[in-house]
């Protein structure tokens, strides 16, 4: 599984799961690469915004329990008076959901 | 009551940016301009000067070396960004001079500017927008027509922003109802009288528009849904309760990976958290 990082958030030892290409298609670094301090400055310098890294973490909203999830559901809903229409405002709706149950130490 | 035409009149007596802002502006229009000069200029305010290495150290940038003189902080981050950080700073100065009302906190809307500017920042590197480097300004200005809404017309305001809450309606619709203008407009027409830069200023006057068909619409797209996220995390306060559904367009425009949002979350709090003590109004 890969994750999109933000250039800012990603650490030494993560491992490429794409190529890092430049605005000319160019290779800088290929996948499987393992990230080095010394990469991640060169990255900067050539302004890579993000990168795909490799991943464990399935979806994170499986860590909770089916009541809890109901409850931060119908909080949420509160605020919510639409229904999601795709894939990214699915994605929306769970952000708001880890939100509430992380703040509400569930 | 206070009708539209009052209201556009009363932009003109609306506070100016401080002077090192202009002065920034002229040093960087100046070809043969140094960096030492650009510094010299900050130099003569050191409250921003120890805001501009406070920022340029946190995890906005996440340089990973520390940055301790501000020709290093020049250097590194660009004469655009350094304008940008200044103008947040000198917007700063106005916020804390606008008194909150009961239902209405100034403290409360510019932490949640701060939050739409920072998850701006991310969502534009995100989706791989090349220039993120206006996008955390114009999140910290884009409610300012609020601000001017409550130096103007503050009983009114108060009314307007319940009439929000109890109809389940952006604070936006509220004011077009009563004043026949909203704090989108009013933002974007003080934007123009300070003379920041157009792709700014679009930013501030649609950052609330359901249609995006702009030369800059990566940027506005990045502002809507960070305004959007900000309500929903309750960083902060922008005035209504109700979580906004994204114009449609904006999924296109941005081409987000599945998953990317959720997996915002915890650098988004930290962001946001260390911007806020960074960019505190008490100090």
């Amino acid at each position: 599984m890969s994750r999109l990082v933000s250039i800012n958030e990603i650490e030494p030892g993560m491992v490429l799961k794409k190529p890092i290409k430049n605005n000319f298609g160019q290779v800088l670094l290929s996948e499987e690469v393992c990230l080095t301090a010394q990469h991640i400055l060169i990255l900067k310098t050539w302004n890579i915004p993000s990168v795909f890294i490799e991943s464990e973490e399935n979806e994170q909203i499986v860590e909770f329990l089916e009541e809890d999830l109901i409850l931060a559901k119908t909080k949420l809903k509160e605020r919510f008076i639409w229904e999601p229409r795709n894939e990214n405002e699915n994605d929306l709706f769970k952000l708001g959901m880890i939100d509430y149950l992380r703040k509400h130490k569930i | 009551m206070k009708d539209y035409t009052d209201l556009i009149n009363s932009i003109n007596d609306f506070p100016t940016l401080p002077t090192i802002y202009n002065s920034l502006l002229v040093t960087l229009q100046n070809p043969r301009s140094t960096i030492q000069d650009i510094a010299n200029v900050i130099s003569n305010d050191q409250v921003v000067v120890l805001k501009i290495l406070k920022v340029t150290n946190s995890s906005l940038y996440g340089f990973n070396k520390k940055i301790d003189t501000i020709t290093d902080a020049i250097f590194l981050l660009g004469q655009n960004e350094i304008k940008n950080i200044v103008l947040a700073l000198s917007v700063m100065k106005i916020f804390s001079q606008i008194k909150s009302i009961s239902n209405f906190n100034v403290t409360d809307l510019w932490k949640h500017s701060i939050a739409v500017g920072v998850i701006a920042k991310s969502l534009g590197e995100l989706s791989g927008t090349m220039n993120t480097e206006n996008l955390f300004v114009s999140g910290i200005i884009h409610d300012f027509g609020k601000l001017f809404f409550l130096k103007v017309a503050r009983e009114e305001y108060l009314e307007i922003i319940n009439n929000a809450i109890e109809n389940k309606i952006s604070l936006s619709s509220s004011e077009k109802l009563h004043f026949g203008i909203n704090h989108d407009i009013i933002g974007g027409l003080l934007a123009k009288k300070w003379q920041l830069p157009n792709n700014i200023i679009e930013s501030i006057n649609f950052h609330n528009s359901k249609k995006l068909s702009f030369t800059n619409n990566k940027q506005i797209a990045c502002i809507q849904l960070a305004n959007i996220i900000a309500n929903m995390l309750n960083l902060g306060n922008p005035g209504y309760e109700i979580i906004d559904q994204p114009s449609f367009d904006i999924w296109s425009i941005l081409n987000l990976p599945p998953g990317s949002l959720v997996n915002m979350h915890s650098s988004i709090l930290e962001q946001y958290y260390q911007s806020v003590q960074i960019l505190s109004l008490s100090k």
